[in-house]
């Protein structure tokens, strides 16, 4: 079921509401019991067989969190049990997502051209796999407490991130699901939660679904892509993905605050990153940190361990060595992005996104490491404009390999980009005029605070290249209903041809 | 962003419970007035016309016909709406004819609404004629299509009405939007006059012609489900009464249609004709609706029908 669909706003949405508000007066086993219920039929109305995939997965692995505490103090046997639990959930993973476009690959690539049934991708799989591998991990090391069964499934299954994130962290989630709190209706977050998925609603409906056809149009003619009708394509995705995701995390965000669950911000203009560095901690901001607690820290630390083994300093002088560099900062930190590539996805086109993110990551290092300060090039780098503008392109180029669907494809694009297929500024004007809405959407994005700015989520909001911070600030007024509420009837305007969400592929 | 900058510390104003609920309920409200207005536009005496929607053009017509006493009364879905011809039929059997049938959807959700109020305001027919596409003739499912929702609107109260709409939420937004949209289309742009096809409907005594062109090759992409055939004997259990007899066909279908086989098996001894396959060029709609040339053929083979079934009476009435 999708966020943006009637079935999920007509019907799902106010009967789970409905539910909660009526059992919040018996409680929490009450409370917890339906909303972990109603997560699962949200999961079963995409496919019913599937549900049997998430509960088989959140038994195993509530059974080896079980086991995993009890045998905290036998070392060696808990580091048994969760590598086999980590296998198993990875090992489902491959399979689900790797197993048979590996083997397609193999095929085409050999020629042997033998007829391989493919499998449907579980929604969400590497979301739920993620979440419980990280629980399962930090409850060996001991920095997460083991749950109840209803309080676990509720944390793995919870709606408003089951398919497409944010990556909770059982830190933040679980303590929200203890005994003790008030589980009944919060006015002020069902009016904030409505509000945030308002707009969340509004940037899917209105904005990235008005990209979309002019982004899939120019991707799914590579061959013959002029300049003009690449740049027009790429930047159209551009606004799609952004207003995609933006989107759907506003509306996560949301609607767990409509139950008074806070969740963490998972986007934070990334747009407006003035590094590649800044750009990942502002993109897909719960995947960044995930990857910075399960895969950078431990190749990072391992990497010191090598260095220390060998007599060398891990120090930050160390760093501005190349042979310090190459293994303190290069190597884990492309080898975190190219998994990371992987994780979005099997083809090469999206290993090749990885690396060059890691390639991206790599550079911003080198740069923050051993610049010059108060050089010219380092003081031209520094300004708004060409520091936004640099990580922008720096961005584009990669979003190319990410949207593409072969390497192939993406290779055509690039060379369109730069007017390989010739420059056809005469297509331009045969586009309509929606086709340059990004004209608009790209000051805006620059110029204007973010959602959890508007809505007083931060305690600053920050400047920004335009400098305009003056808009004004949400509050739970007449004004604010009415505007969202004129928002709304736009978004039902439009909503008729309900579409998916970009991040529901991975 | 660090989660330390999450404003758990920024002030909150103090803002009363009563304010949020206020709040809560002004944003919900707007949108669900929104929806609402599609109401009193769908029960506006011009919204037929201004749908542009060819089976709601004359919605009223069903259940405007009082003491025209018509011998044949056609009732069915669009198939028959657009498929017999009541002065085909009249020629050929001598018999005063007249079309009832509404688009599937409103026999669907209305019920029979419209066959009910013409008996009640007429005299018992010789025959009722009831004809339905293959799948009409299934209960399997029930199709929320603008025409059923707009009639339900229009022919019952609020309070009748209500519960349909609530039972299916997604259908009701859906048709909101629609019929928003189109009474939007028609500030923007009035709609076109039906003066001339008013004109024919009245003296084709009920059949609706299409604006359409004859097709050229099928694309039917209606699910076939099995007749259900309990509902089929039920009709006839519910309306031969007082002399008159009920006869129920299953529409046409073109020859190259994918679902020919399956509707054709699937009919027989079920209703009281055997499905007609035609070439596709007598069909201007969907598969299912004929065009003038396709609804003389069909209204001739009906009219040969009645006559058969007649003779066969007359005969075992001498007998």
């Amino acid at each position: 079921m999708l966020f943006n669909s009637p079935e999920f706003l007509f019907c799902y949405l106010p009967i789970v509401l409905l539910g909660y508000a009526v059992l919040g007066k018996f409680g929490r086993t009450a409370v917890v019991s339906w909303l972990a219920c109603a997560s699962l039929a949200f999961y079963a109305y995409w496919r019913p067989e599937f549900v049997l995939l998430l509960a088989g997965s959140i038994a195993v692995n509530y059974a080896c969190s079980r086991l995993i505490w009890r045998l905290r103090e036998r070392s060696r046997a808990q580091v048994v049990v969760l590598t086999l639990a980590i296998t198993a959930n990875l090992a489902t993973l491959a399979f689900f997502k790797y197993l048979f476009p590996l083997i397609h690959f193999i095929d085409d690539t050999l020629g042997l051209h033998a007829s391989f049934t493919n499998v449907i991708l579980p929604l969400g799989i590497s979301f739920f796999t993620f979440t419980q591998i990280a629980y399962l991990v930090d409850l060996s090391q001991e920095t997460a407490e083991p749950q109840d069964l209803s309080g676990y499934v509720l944390f793995v299954t919870f709606f408003p991130h089951l398919i497409a994130g944010p990556i909770l962290h059982h830190r933040e989630i679980m303590p929200q699901f203890a005994p003790g709190r008030d589980f009944r209706i919060q006015w002020r977050d069902l009016a904030l939660g409505s509000s945030w998925f308002a707009l969340g609603l509004g940037k899917k409906v209105l904005l990235a679904d008005r990209f979309a056809p002019y982004a899939d149009a120019a991707f799914a003619h590579t061959g013959s892509l002029t300049m003009a009708g690449a740049w027009v394509g790429v930047l159209n995705y551009a606004l799609q993905l952004y207003f995609d995701f933006s989107g759907y995390s506003d509306m996560a965000i949301g609607l767990a605050r409509m139950f008074s669950i806070e969740f963490p911000f998972n986007f934070d203009s990334p747009y407006k990153a003035t590094s590649i560095i800044d750009f990942w901690s502002r993109w897909h901001m719960t995947l960044t940190r995930y990857l910075t607690l399960y895969l950078y820290n431990p190749f990072a630390m391992g990497a010191n361990r090598r260095r220390a083994a060998r007599g060398k300093s891990n120090s930050r002088k160390a760093q501005r060595t190349a042979g310090g560099f190459a293994s303190l900062v290069a190597f884990p930190t492309i080898t975190t992005m190219f998994l990371a590539g992987i994780w979005h996805g099997a083809g090469l086109q999206f290993i090749i996104f990885g690396v060059l993110h890691g390639s991206y990551l790599t550079v911003n290092h080198a740069w923050r490491i051993f610049r010059r300060e108060g050089s010219i090039l380092a003081r031209v780098i520094a300004l708004p404009v060409v520091c936004v503008g640099l990580t922008f392109s720096a961005v584009l180029m990669a979003q190319v390999f990410f949207r593409s669907a072969s390497t192939h494809d993406a290779l055509q694009v690039l060379a369109g980009l730069s007017g390989g297929h010739g420059v056809g500024l005469d297509e331009l004007s045969m586009l309509p005029p929606h086709a340059f809405l990004f004209l608009l959407a790209l000051p805006v994005i620059w110029g204007f605070p973010n959602t959890q700015e508007m809505l007083g989520q931060v305690s600053t909001v920050r400047a920004n290249i335009f400098g305009s911070r003056a808009l004004a600030m949400w509050r739970p007024n007449w004004a604010w209903a009415c505007s969202l509420g004129g928002l709304l009837v736009a978004v039902l305007w439009y909503m008729t041809d309900t579409s998916s969400f970009l991040y529901f592929q991975f | 962003m660090s989660d330390e900058s999450r404003a758990e510390n920024s002030p909150r104003p103090a803002t009363g419970r009563l304010r949020l609920q206020a709040y809560v309920l002004l944003l919900l409200l707007i949108p669900a007035l929104f929806l609402a207005a599609s109401i009193p536009i769908v029960r506006s005496g011009s919204f037929p016309l201004e749908s542009g929607d060819p089976f709601l053009w004359n919605p009223d017509y069903a259940f405007s016909l009082n003491h025209v006493d018509c011998d044949v009364v056609i009732y069915g879905d669009s198939t028959a709406l657009t498929g017999l011809d009541p002065t085909v039929v009249a020629r050929s059997t001598g018999w005063k004819t007249c079309n009832i049938a509404q688009a599937r959807s409103v026999v669907e959700i209305l019920g029979r609404l419209a066959l009910d109020t013409y008996l009640r305001n007429n005299a018992p027919p010789k025959y009722i004629v009831m004809q339905f596409a293959p799948e009409t003739l299934s209960r399997s499912n029930t199709v929320f299509w603008p025409e059923g929702i707009t009639l339900l609107l229009r022919k019952k109260s609020l309070l009748e009405a209500l519960p349909t709409l609530i039972r299916h939420p997604v259908e009701a937004y859906h048709f909101s939007i629609w019929a928003i949209k189109a009474k939007v289309a028609a500030v923007m742009k009035p709609p076109t006059d039906f003066a001339a096809t008013e004109a024919s409907f009245q003296a084709r005594g009920g059949l609706l012609i299409l604006p359409k062109a004859a097709e050229t090759h099928c694309y039917n992409d209606f699910p076939y489900a099995q007749p259900t055939v309990e509902w089929v004997r039920g009709l006839k259990e519910q309306y031969a009464h007082n002399g008159t007899r009920v006869v129920i066909n299953v529409s046409p279908l073109p020859s190259c249609s994918p679902i020919a086989g399956p509707a054709a098996a699937g009919s027989r001894n079920v209703t009281d004709n055997s499905l007609s396959l035609y070439p596709i060029g007598l069909f201007c709609d969907l598969d299912r609706h004929l065009t003038p040339e396709g609804a003389e053929r069909a209204s001739l083979e009906l009219a040969a029908q009645l006559v058969a079934a007649d003779k066969a009476m007359a005969g075992i009435q001498r007998q």
